[in-house]
């Protein structure tokens, strides 16, 4: 038996917590209320602000669209969180509606104290509807039902149908900033770039407004050097083109080709990724109508890739700031042959009519859903595959314009041999001498550089293989034997008491010390491949040197090294990356290791010190071996110099120059202090 | 046999995708009074493994690489993992660089216990064994209990592959610098991310070690 029927009610503040919590920007809450004129079949939309630059302005948007009857008011446009609009029927102009739930009508409706909804539909047409809601009156009552709001008739104060929301005495002032934001989303908002235009067209009564329309109005695509035009069928499949400057066809590639994952289709709805990179170098636009600087300002202020879904702009991709697809991070990778979000401009466009991306409740953007999740797969893979032919375009170039200078280098060289061998000079005899003998240098000079990339290849491949099989060629038979020895320790000492060790304990400490040694290897190789390390950032001088001399260790004890750390007060810090600091360090010290090799010292000693001087930190790495004993000390930092029969001759080369890159000074000594060779390194700090 | 907090130890599965490892695995947890099983492989795949061991092992040591040999298709901290979720106790056991923990991190906070092969003996298993049986009955120790705390993002994508963001916990000590994969927050956070934001995650601020540190809950701001 039922004994009462009672239903869930709303408490009035329930609409100021969705009014602001919903409400993340003044010009989203506002072009909120664009949109539905959009849905509404407008054609024109205008925003008006008055005296909005301190609060208890006003704000007026009207549109020319459908109008609404009393019941399209009470049964759509006042029912919060549902709308009435069905997103999978077209309007009569072909539109998807937006779809919004209300709230950021909400929202926007809520900017002001009052709020009043004038509107004559189509099928009313000599009959205008009115509508007042007084906020504060809210403030005041318990629940949301509680005040009645009342639709009355009245003679149309203009002709032709339409919706005019006014919203009074704004809560807070409208800034010059909010403005700004406010004209370039309504700008952006119906895809301003498209040839097939929607036919809506939203207007801002604001200079700043004017003045980005007469900017988004000169559409330099013409101008970009590459078009990219990828689409997704309605199966989920893509292809790519990228077109050049003159619409000609560079690159094409359909899913297959293109797609990180070849067997599957895009779980997303179709859409079609425009994209338009510029190269903009003055030399690039030296013969064009447009200045680069008129192509800058441009991409300053539309540039990025903004998202578009049934027609309309999705707040916040291609914001200033937004990234979503990561193209900056990219281009500082490969800045040849990546656009960023200031040399490109794009646009997705999908057609969603069953609503697979679902734009937030907040406007915010999008929820990460399998589908977005997807769009954005497909706009990568399409950036990725244009990257790729064009690093492969770049390094045909490349290869071209190094068998190209080959060849000029053979003519000129021809040639000249030509104009001496006819010249009736009297010193002709002295020029082919000095010829032959700058030929000879040449050909030297490029031999050595050959051999030096050669070597820098070698060791590179050296340390890529010692890192890739760092684990099984050290990894696996230190773990048996390191594992083995400790269970034939444990059951030889169980079975055998003291006898066990008094017999076997130093032959097994011997091994223990082995594998300790040689598992050093692969750790320090795996440690200094380090990704992390190459990262620029606040680097601890002195933590660094702790960390090198720590790994390093057992190297020091096979060698019977002492190394004698000093460190001076406090902790400089510089902006660099640990494997520059690391590489001075480990090049340095293991300089001092094999010059120990050639000499018999009492007591091996290798002092690592530092000192703050002036805005640097002065590090001095010295040994008591033979020191330098080259006859030009200049020449040990000649890259492939080498005293050493199987030596690289790079360590101290790489010395040089990461200490020069670093922005420091790099000096030597033949016998220091402690007799031995001493580097004094220079490095400019931050702080201590 | 094992009696560890009541729960009885008799038979522990023994992975290594190299068989004298597996082996030499074996005969130090044999020295800790348990019968072992060494798992030849292949693996399979992670669930249908994790449901063969249920009723069959009382306890796991791995260790992390499994994929260099045609042994498995998963990592030994997934395994680990998976087994927890299971309720198997394992024990991860492996020699790591800063590069393999970035990969085991995310699965510590079903990982109590991870050590060096180097420290690996029948007390130190059963030690690490003890805390993982412990944590499975929701009993966590001061080193791995988590507390909601800032986390302020040093850094974000800075490395070539643009794979890592970097934190540091104001909370704990804030000179040392955590790296995390973006893959590892999803897609949404990961996108969120923002040089010098402060956002909080719940976070085991009772260890000292950084390699012990692991992040869940995120909340972004």
């Amino acid at each position: 038996m039922t004994d009462h029927v009672v239903h869930i009610r709303f408490a009035a503040d329930v609409l100021r917590r969705l009014g602001e919590e919903l409400n993340p920007s003044v010009d989203q809450g506002i072009i909120e209320l664009v949109k539905n004129a959009f849905d509404a079949d407008a054609s024109k939309c205008t925003v008006e602000l008055r005296n909005v630059d301190t609060a208890g302005g006003t704000v007026i948007v009207t549109d020319d669209g459908q109008g609404m009857t009393p019941k399209d008011i009470a049964d759509g446009w006042l029912v919060l969180g549902r709308s009435i609009k069905d997103p999978s029927h077209r309007t009569p102009k072909g539109r998807l509606p937006a779809g919004s739930k209300g709230l950021g009508r909400l929202a926007a409706l809520r900017l002001g104290h009052r709020t009043t909804l004038r509107t004559r539909s189509t099928t009313g047409a000599r009959t205008a509807y009115k509508l007042e809601i007084d906020w504060d009156i809210y403030d005041n009552v318990e629940l949301v039902e509680e005040v009645p709001l009342s639709i009355t008739t009245e003679t149309p104060v203009r002709r032709g149908r339409g919706t005019e929301i006014e919203i009074e005495e704004l809560r807070h002032r409208i800034g010059r900033t909010d403005v700004t934001r406010l004209a370039r989303a309504l700008v952006l908002l119906a895809d301003p770039f498209s040839d097939d235009a929607s036919g809506f067209n939203p207007l801002l009564l604001a200079p700043e407004f004017d003045d980005l329309a007469k900017l988004v109005e000169a559409r330099y695509f013409p101008e970009a050097d590459y078009h990219l035009r990828a689409e997704i069928d309605s199966d989920g499949y893509g292809n790519v083109d990228v077109l050049d400057g003159y619409d000609k066809l560079l690159y094409t590639a359909n899913h297959q080709e293109f797609s990180e994952h070849p067997d599957s289709p895009y779980s997303c709805p179709p859409a079609r990724f425009d994209l338009w990179v510029f190269i903009l170098s003055g030399e690039n636009f030296r013969l064009r109508s447009v200045s680069v600087r008129e192509v800058q300002h441009w991409l300053r202020n539309f540039g990025g890739i903004h998202l578009y879904i049934n027609g309309l702009r999705v707040n916040p991709y291609g914001n200033s700031g937004n990234d979503w697809l990561d193209l900056n991070l990219s281009r500082v990778r490969s800045p040849e042959n990546r656009p960023g979000t200031n040399t490109s401009i794009g646009r997705i466009r999908v057609d969603d009519p069953q609503e697979a991306l679902i734009q937030k409740t907040d406007r915010s953007g999008v929820i990460e859903s399998e589908a977005f999740r997807d769009l954005r797969n497909f706009a990568t893979d399409a950036l990725e595959f244009m990257a790729k032919r064009r690093q492969a375009d770049a390094e045909k170039r490349r290869q071209r314009e190094r068998n190209a200078s080959k060849r000029t280098s053979e003519r000129t060289r021809a040639s000249l041999a030509k104009a001496i061998e006819t010249s009736k000079t009297p010193d002709k005899p002295q020029l082919q001498r000095a010829f032959e003998r700058y030929e000879r240098a040449t050909t030297h000079e490029i031999d050595t550089l050959r051999q030096e990339v050669q070597l820098y290849r070698t060791l590179s491949t050296a340390g890529i293989t010692a890192a890739t099989f760092a684990h099984e060629s050290a990894g696996s038979p230190l773990k048996v034997m390191s594992l083995n020895m400790d269970t034939v320790e444990r059951r030889g000492t169980r079975e055998f008491g003291t006898e066990f060790t008094k017999v076997l304990g130093s032959p097994l400490a011997a091994i223990r010390r082995a594998i300790r040694s040689v598992g050093v290897l692969g750790s320090v190789t795996l440690h200094l491949v380090e990704a992390d390390k190459r990262r620029l950032r606040r680097v601890d001088l002195h933590s660094v040197i702790s960390e090198v001399v720590d790994t390093l260790g057992p190297f020091f004890e096979q060698r019977d090294v002492q190394v004698e750390v000093q460190l001076g007060q406090g902790r400089p810090f510089l902006r660099t990356s640990e494997a520059a600091i690391e590489s001075i360090l480990t090049n340095l010290i293991s300089n001092s290791l094999i010059a120990f090799e050639d000499v018999i010292t009492d007591r091996r000693r290798i002092l690592i010190g530092t000192e703050i001087s002036g805005g640097n930190a002065v590090l001095r790495i010295e040994d008591n071996g033979p020191g330098i004993t080259v006859p030009t000390v200049a020449d040990i930092w000649l890259p492939g110099y080498t005293t050493r029969v199987h030596g690289t001759g790079l360590g101290l080369t790489i010395v040089r120059d990461a200490v020069h890159d670093i922005g420091g000074s790099v000096e030597v000594l033949r016998t220091g202090k402690l007799e031995g060779a001493e580097f004094i390194i220079s490095l400019p700090i931050l702080g201590a | 046999m094992l009696t560890i907090d009541s729960a009885t130890i008799s038979t522990v599965g023994v992975i290594d995708d190299n068989p004298e490892a597996r082996q030499s695995y074996e005969w130090t947890l044999q020295d800790a009074n348990v019968e072992t099983i060494g798992e030849a492989g292949p693996l399979g795949e992670l669930q249908e493994f994790v449901g063969r061991a249920v009723n069959r092992l009382d306890a796991v040591l791995c260790d992390h690489h499994l994929r260099i040999r045609n042994y498995s298709t998963f990592d030994g901290a997934q395994l680990a993992a998976a087994l927890y979720e299971a309720s198997i106790p394992a024990v991860l056991c492996t020699r790591w660089e800063d590069a393999h923990l970035d990969l085991i991190r995310p699965y510590r906070d079903r990982v109590p216990a991870l050590i060096q092969w180097e420290d690996l003996d029948p007390d130190t298993f059963v030690d690490a064994l003890a805390l993982t049986i412990r944590e499975i009955k929701g009993e966590f120790s001061e080193q791995r209990r988590t507390w909601r705390t800032q986390v302020h993002i040093a850094d974000v994508g800075v490395d070539e592959q643009n794979e890592f963001f970097y934190v540091d916990l104001p909370g704990w000590t804030s000179d040392k610098v955590i790296r995390l994969r973006k893959a590892d927050l999803g897609a949404e956070l990961a996108n969120q991310l923002k040089v010098d934001a402060r956002w909080h995650a719940r976070v085991n601020i009772g260890t000292e070690d950084a390699w012990e540190l692991y992040f869940r809950d995120w909340e972004p701001r």
